[in-house]
């Protein structure tokens, strides 16, 4: 029997879950139920994946590779290792291939499909890149979907009624905050929002100087700016001992801070839980302004949302809890909620692996793009304008079409640019490709055209231009074009290129 | 075919469908359970070894506070600091038994359901009808029981967990803190007993004695990890680093030695035996490694 997996492709952190006889399990990797998203080359050629490879971080920096997760769909990013270059698929392949490694060893079975999660702020050009990394590491990528979507799928695949959620994710040094309206199975994702240097990290060190600077007026020693070697043991146990107090917090009233030696003094200190709380408030308002963000974002008011699901570590701590309490509601957490994300991408793995088997639950997953996608064309003043064929917050999958014209006779090819945004000047906005159509003779004056973007389940572009016959056989699209604003009759455009009347060009779009 | 022929077709298939998958899964529970004692057997001994030990330390405490009196007064601020050291130790041990009764020891006790018999399978097939729908009924009921089974499994391994993670986790947090913190007071004593001697050997000797304590009390503790699976991880200065086993905290450049050997160990390092005779590093050695 093979299975699908559902991996939790994370910017520190990866997962790697399945689904099988109706139980969604965590695939330990090296002992450990997370994997640090860390590749590191070593001299002799090896490399290391993972828990080794961060700790070999210290030893050499250059040739070991973090946070790549931050560099996807960036074309222009290489790492240098050797005499090799390496692009950030490559090394997120390599993250990916030991993760599959170890779900082969776990379930004694041979594993090449998978689900991989992806921000739900990723554009198409980082979705891309994230499929070709998991094809890279020989796997048949069945489907990306958005992180929150990921979410909700593992925490109410149980729950019948429509409803809104918003999805609050704090991990060890992002947070994201999301809406998704969920309709029976379907997911959509309304709004996103968050902050890329903000996490539990940052409760960490806000209890380290806390603690720090009580240390320094009890003895005069500053743990965490000296760089001596006593300083830097003292700080790694300091923060230990910090790590384990937070964690200690989220369940008791009080923590004991102990370091029997540091720096050659006893450390021996408590925390009150409103201490921490007033120490973490500034964060916690941080999350606050962004989860209102995403509410006005998505035109929704905090009773509109129904639940708040939890995901990440640092969402345990009451704290936490009390102030989404305090500005939306009562949050629902899950045991593991270091894991719901990689969870709901095995529940979606096996939906799409084995449609028929009796033990899962149709999921369908659509959702919306982030910005405006469309080309440029010359507008009536004769100036080149960015038209969006498919607006901010489409859902997708989707097609959509355009018709226009070339704009003088004899035109050899028709020039057409894609950008993301939201500008009419096209140069405003983000150049994302360019596709050149010859156009066949005759080529008299206004010679229809047609555009179509697709975008796919994944979130990736397929732009397609077709040039349609100067015929009778055109002018119904041309007439539907002339009612609906332009829009070009897909279906009908279809038909025309399947009879051989039409030609076209299509390409994947990946933005520079 | 007959449907009554179908039906004791599919019947005898199911039953040894079921019958294979059941034993499969029993292995595994009784897998799970065997584990789960050989954790709760570790634990037993963690808990009366370190009660045990705890009474060593007061009294290593005691003979400490004692000897505040035969030191010179330049010796009191190292003193103290050192004392508040032990005790601290000493505190931080005492809980280990009572984060230990935190960690739930209870058995998984539901027995699997039984694989039905074949006049079970024949009563629930026979009202389906003809064979297709007959043949869609057994794979749904196999299915279903299949997976009600899993979770069964599913809930004793995680209780496996719970309670494995229970016990490295007091461990890490009660016990290998203490041992380090042991190092560390035996490394600080160090250079004050060499300060010492040159001033008194009677000082000197009161400092040695001192000093032994962090080693009698080591030499306590390490036997009940033992006892536990946990091994200290072997160093020796001059291996190549192994970074599933070693965690660097410092690096060293010197373009004699050899690039990513240890130079010294700073922090011991701790693996475990597994129920399935599988290591695991429960603690990685810090290591000071040379680098070209």
């Amino acid at each position: 029997m093979s299975y699908a997996v559902g991996i939790d492709l994370g910017t520190v952190n990866s997962v790697v879950s399945v689904y099988r006889r109706g139980v969604v399990e965590t695939i330990p990797i090296d002992g450990r139920r997370s994997m640090p998203s860390v590749v590191s080359f070593c001299n002799d050629g090896s490399v290391l994946v993972g828990a080794p490879a961060k700790s070999r971080l210290l030893v050499d920096s250059v040739n070991t590779i973090t946070s790549v997760k931050r560099f996807i769909g960036d074309h222009a990013k290489v790492y240098h290792v050797g005499r090799r270059a390496l692009s950030p698929v490559n090394i997120s392949s390599l993250i990916l291939r030991r993760l599959i490694q170890g779900a082969r060893e776990y379930l004694g079975e041979d594993v090449w499909n998978a689900v991989i999660t992806v921000p739900a702020y990723f554009t198409e050009a980082q979705r891309e890149q994230t499929k070709r990394a998991g094809e890279a590491a020989g796997l048949n990528v069945l489907r990306l979907i958005p992180e929150p979507t990921a979410a909700v799928i593992a925490y109410s695949l149980d729950q019948d009624r429509d409803q809104t959620i918003m999805v609050y994710d704090l991990g060890g040094g992002t947070f994201d905050v999301s809406i998704l309206q969920v309709k029976g199975n379907d997911f959509e994702v309304l709004a996103v929002g968050g902050n890329n240097n903000l996490g539990g990290n940052d409760f960490d060190q806000e209890i380290m100087h806390w603690v720090s600077e009580q240390f320094r007026s009890q003895t005069g020693l500053d743990v965490l700016g000296s760089n001596s070697r006593e300083a830097i043991l003292a700080r790694q146990r300091l923060k230990k001992a910090t790590e384990a107090a937070k964690i200690k917090l989220s369940q008791s009233e009080y923590a004991a801070i102990t370091v029997p030696d540091c720096m050659g003094y006893p450390l021996d200190t408590t925390i009150s839980r409103a201490q921490y709380d007033t120490l973490i408030e500034p964060q916690l308002q941080l999350t606050v302004a962004s989860m209102r963000s995403v509410l006005h974002d998505a035109e929704l008011l905090p009773r509109d949302i129904v639940r708040v699901i939890l995901v990440g570590s640092s969402t345990k701590s009451p704290a936490v809890q009390a102030a989404i309490a305090r500005e939306i509601k009562q949050p629902c957490i899950a045991n593991r909620v270091d894991e719901v994300v990689a969870h709901g991408a095995a529940i979606m793995a096996a939906n799409l692996f084995l449609p028929e088997a009796s033990d899962t639950v149709p999921v369908r997953v659509s959702n919306v793009t982030g910005h405006s996608l469309g080309v440029d064309m010359l507008n009536e003043h004769s100036e080149l304008a960015f038209q969006a064929l498919i607006p901010r917050q489409t859902a997708y999958p989707c097609k959509r079409g355009y018709l226009g014209f070339t704009n003088r006779p004899g035109q050899e090819k028709v020039v057409l640019t894609v950008y993301r945004g939201e500008d009419c000047n096209p140069r405003q906005n983000t150049y994302l490709g360019q596709l050149t159509l010859p156009v066949a003779p005759p080529q008299q004056n206004m010679v229809p055209i047609g555009v179509v973007f697709e975008l796919d389940a994944d979130g990736i572009i397929h732009f397609t231009a077709v040039q349609l016959p100067g015929n009778l056989k055109s002018r119904p699209i041309v007439q539907y074009a002339n009612e609906h604003n332009g829009a070009l009759d897909v279906p009908a455009a279809e038909a025309l290129l399947r009879s051989g009347d039409a030609r076209a060009k299509t390409i994947r779009i990946i933005s520079e | 075919m007959s449907t009554a022929t179908a039906i004791a077709q599919l019947t005898t298939e199911a039953q040894y469908r079921e019958g294979e998958s059941y034993q499969a899964d029993m292995k595994a529970i009784v897998a799970c359970e065997a584990a789960c004692a050989s954790w709760r057997t570790r634990a037993a001994r963690l808990h009366d070894g370190v009660k045990s030990a705890q009474t060593l330390f007061e009294g290593e405490l005691d003979r400490f506070s004692e000897v505040q009196t035969e030191l010179p007064n330049r010796f009191h601020d190292d003193w103290y600091n050192r004392y508040e050291g032990l005790r601290l130790l000493t505190k931080t041990l005492t809980q280990l038994p009572d984060q230990l009764a935190k960690v739930s020891m209870e058995q998984y006790q539901q027995p699997l359901d039984a694989p039905l018999t074949a006049q079970q399978w024949t009563d629930l097939l026979q009202d389906t009808g003809e064979w297709p729908s007959a043949y869609k009924r057994r794979e749904q009921i196999l299915t279903e029981r299949g997976n009600a089974r899993y979770q069964q499994i599913f809930q004793a391994r995680e209780q496996l967990v719970q309670l494995k993670q229970g016990v490295l986790d007091c461990i890490v947090e009660y016990v290998l803190p203490v041992l380090d913190g042991l190092d560390e007071g035996e490394r600080l004593s160090r250079p004050l007993i060499e300060a010492s001697r040159q001033e008194s050997t009677a000082v000197a000797n009161i400092l040695i004695a001192w000093r032994n304590s962090y080693a009698i009390l080591r030499t306590q503790l390490l036997p009940i990890l033992e006892q536990v699976g946990i091994r200290q991880i072997t160093i020796k200065p001059g291996m190549l680093i192994d970074y599933y086993r070693h965690e660097p905290c410092a690096v060293e450049f010197d373009p004699n030695a050899v690039a990513e050997s240890i130079n010294a160990e700073v922090r011991k390092g701790y693996d475990y035996v597994d129920e399935d005779d599988r290591v695991y590093v429960l603690r990685p050695a810090q290591v000071v490694v040379f680098q070209h």
